[in-house]
């Protein structure tokens, strides 16, 4: 099997069961952009939709079909496989592995996903799910047809790619300790971090997609003393930390970006590894700021917003941590370093308007409107994505043996973080006059049509951005030059990659 | 380029950004105010923003100046102690226990239970609302409320979840079946605000919404009688 699978060249190793672990990195990147380029064609069919009041092609269904897959589709088959692509191409490298701790179930977890996302974008065909990414009982319970059914088989593949995934990163981490373990690369412990709460959300959520769908099939299971609310505090038990689990990888990622462009190491290496222990710790307790409006025990609701807003603590501290780095160093504006600026920038963005839905008598304000749409947005975009084309850019030299072309991966960075600002910051405002989110339509008075367009408007820069670095990536992986042997673009942590090993 | 110079750049950048954002949500964070717990909130958004605002210019100002220095000067000489170092974390901490401690007030304050509150029961149901007058047993679809008197809204939903939010009333609660929930609030505006369903609820969600209209107490009784 080895010797036949090393032969094979360009783009035919790709397209088969590989146990190699730069394979699998790269297969859940492309499967993650292609369901990337699904989810943002849905996403520009909404904003058609909401472009004026009154004007309205899709009606109620239609429109919460819609948004229910845009969700579903962009968090758990575009942002997720590329997180954890990145992550299974490089990982092993960083902690001077050859290969993964298991090759094959690092196979295993990505060919997860093209069948999960076969089921996904069938189940929009036949039905389809339609009560959000959310999915709260007992609306998801009563959406008829099968659609909303395999939507919850779907997921359950998706978070069962993403628990193997961690476990497989954890044991890899784990077979290359260093004698002191501190010494680890950044990179190497947010993953750490990750994934030891990937794997205690993960089967929770599995638990509620079970229970869902036992109670499609056999009526009520959550007919408790609390009734219609357990699957909310099952659902964001996984879904709060989900956040954390695909953001704080690329916080690893923007901590090994930012010395190699400062040309020095990290001035707090330890610290910062112990601030990734914390969010990744708080991001485990804090499930229950999604429930403020919901009927949540009053007593409850003050312990979950310190919880929420403690995150903050260790956050900052990494921001100042890469500040001073920055400071004390000589700093290149390249592509990665500039995604790693526009990470930083937008990030405070989506931390401060977390604080501020974090706090319970303006959560009961805000909440269920478009100033969270904002706040999530820009958090996931702003930070997980921006992290993510960072370590794309960063590591694409030594993954492709090919230099990509700098002005446009220029171009993209300014592109990506001015386009994320332009498309988000306006659903603030519109969460403050107070529309609500998940609506096809909105009165002609609230006068909000011109923030509308300045949504659309950032949608599609963002759109083309996307374009401009699928180009990129395709172009220098065909006729892009060679990369030098002695090119040392690399990080710090980052150790020469050596033949991939099959076993 | 001198230090101060890129300094003053970024800040002046910055300042004049957050500070016309700042005018914009500080002058009326809420479109509109409708009772007691809404000035509350609206007081509390301003607050938020107004803290916001400063650590956003703070941050991003620090970012660009390190970024901008690092490039332009190269290595600066500034060492880093551990009395710095531990200002990262005091400054963020400060900050949190400063915030939590007036939400926890605000929310004190939005809470209060009223004396002798008019008590107006509310069923959610795909996709309409009801409101039933307990003390006077009279039902309606619409929410009229007298300007002045407090009111205990409790809900029940007789499907799926729901939420009633009328964003002039600045708090909203969930309507959630086999359970009951509630909010007291004081009207203080006369007007028409609209009330809409906050919580995905199925095909009509969108349509899900209801007139709500506060009165002058006669008015109020007059209405009430006429039911």
């Amino acid at each position: 099997m080895s010797s036949q699978e090393v032969q094979l060249t360009g783009a035919r190793r790709y397209l088969r069961v590989s146990a190699d672990h730069e394979v699998v990195g790269v297969q859940f990147l492309v499967a993650g952009f292609a369901f990337l380029l699904i989810g943002g064609l849905m996403a520009l069919v909404i904003r058609a939709e909401q472009a004026l009041p009154g004007f309205n092609f899709l009606g109620g269904e239609a429109y919460n079909r819609l948004f229910t897959n845009h969700g579903s589709i962009m968090i758990f088959l575009a942002l997720m496989p590329a997180v954890l692509g990145l992550i299974h191409a490089v990982l092993p490298a960083t902690v001077g592995a050859a290969k993964a701790a298991f090759p094959r179930l690092g196979a295993f977890s990505f060919w997860l996903i093209p069948l999960a996302g076969m089921l996904m974008l069938a189940s929009f065909f036949v039905g389809g799910s339609s009560a959000g990414w959310t999915s709260y009982t007992p609306l998801s319970v009563q959406v008829p047809g099968v659609g909303q059914t395999i939507w919850a088989i779907s997921l359950i593949l998706l978070v069962s790619s993403l628990a193997l995934s961690a476990l497989n990163f954890l044991i890899t981490i784990r077979n290359h300790q260093l004698e002191d373990r501190w010494e680890t690369p950044l990179f190497a412990w947010s993953v750490r971090a990750s994934s030891v709460i990937a794997l205690i959300a993960s089967p929770v959520m599995l638990l509620a997609l079970v229970l869902l769908l036992a109670e499609r099939f056999a009526g009520p299971q959550f007919d408790s003393a609390i009734g219609a609310t357990v699957w909310q505090n099952l659902f964001w038990f996984f879904a709060h930390p989900l956040t954390l689990i695909l953001t704080l990888p690329m916080i690893g990622v923007i901590s090994e970006v930012v010395p190699s462009y400062s040309g020095r190491p990290i001035v707090a290496h330890r610290s910062t590894a112990i601030a990734m222990v914390v969010i990744a710790g708080l991001g485990l307790v804090a499930w229950g700021q999604h429930m403020f409006a919901s009927g949540l025990i009053d007593a409850l609701r003050i312990p979950f917003m310190v919880a929420s807003m403690a995150v903050a603590i260790p956050l900052t501290y990494i921001v100042f941590v890469w500040i001073a780095t920055m400071w004390q160093g000589k700093v290149r504006f390249e592509t990665p370093m500039l995604f790693a600026l526009g990470f930083m920038a937008l990030f405070i963005i989506g931390g401060l308007s977390g604080l501020i839905l974090a706090s319970v008598p303006i959560n009961l304000q805000l909440h269920s409107s478009y100033f969270v749409l904002g706040h999530f947005h820009i958090a996931l975009l702003g930070g997980a994505i921006s992290g993510l084309f960072a370590g794309i850019y960063y590591w694409f030299p030594r993954l492709s043996g090919k230099e990509y072309d700098e002005t446009l991966g220029i171009l993209h960075a300014l592109g990506h973080t001015g386009a994320v600002f332009l498309t988000y910051s306006p659903m603030f405002i519109l969460g403050l006059i107070g529309l609500r989110r998940r609506v096809f339509d909105y009165p002609a008075g609230m006068d909000i049509e011109i923030y509308q367009l300045g949504i659309t408007a950032g949608a599609l820069m963002l759109a083309s951005t996307v374009m401009l670095f699928l180009y990129n990536m395709f172009f220098s992986i065909l006729r892009g030059e060679s990369v030098e042997q002695d090119r040392s673009k690399a990080g710090w942590s980052f150790q020469p990659m050596s033949e991939s090993d099959l076993g | 380029m001198r230090e101060r110079t890129i300094l003053l750049i970024t800040l002046l950048g910055l300042g004049i950004v957050a500070a016309g954002v700042a005018a914009g949500v500080l002058a009326q964070p809420l479109s509109q105010i409708a009772t007691a717990e809404a000035q509350s909130v609206s007081q509390a958004l301003k607050v938020f923003f107004g803290i916001s605002a400063a650590v956003f210019v703070g941050m991003e100002g620090l970012l660009v100046f390190a970024a901008v220095r690092g490039h332009l000067l190269g290595e600066s000489k500034g060492k880093i102690g551990s009395g710095l170092e531990m200002l990262w974390i005091a400054l963020p901490a400060l900050l949190v226990a400063v915030i939590v401690i007036y939400s926890v007030n605000v929310l004190s304050d939005i809470e209060t239970p009223a004396n002798h509150p008019m008590r107006v029961r509310v069923t959610a149901r795909q996709f309409e609302w009801e409101f039933f007058y307990v003390d006077s047993a009279v039902s309606s679809d619409t929410l009229v409320l007298p300007v002045g008197r407090p009111v205990e809204l409790v809900f029940t939903s007789d499907d799926v979840i729901h939420s009633f939010w009328v964003p002039a009333f600045g708090e909203k609660v969930d309507a959630v079946p086999g359970m009951v929930t509630s909010i007291t609030i004081t009207p203080l505006k006369v007007g028409f605000y609209q009330g809409v369903c906050a919580e995905l609820c199925g095909e009509g969600h969108t349509e899900m919404q209801a007139e709500v209209r506060i009165q002058e107490l006669a008015a109020f009784t007059t209405w009430l009688g006429s039911q």
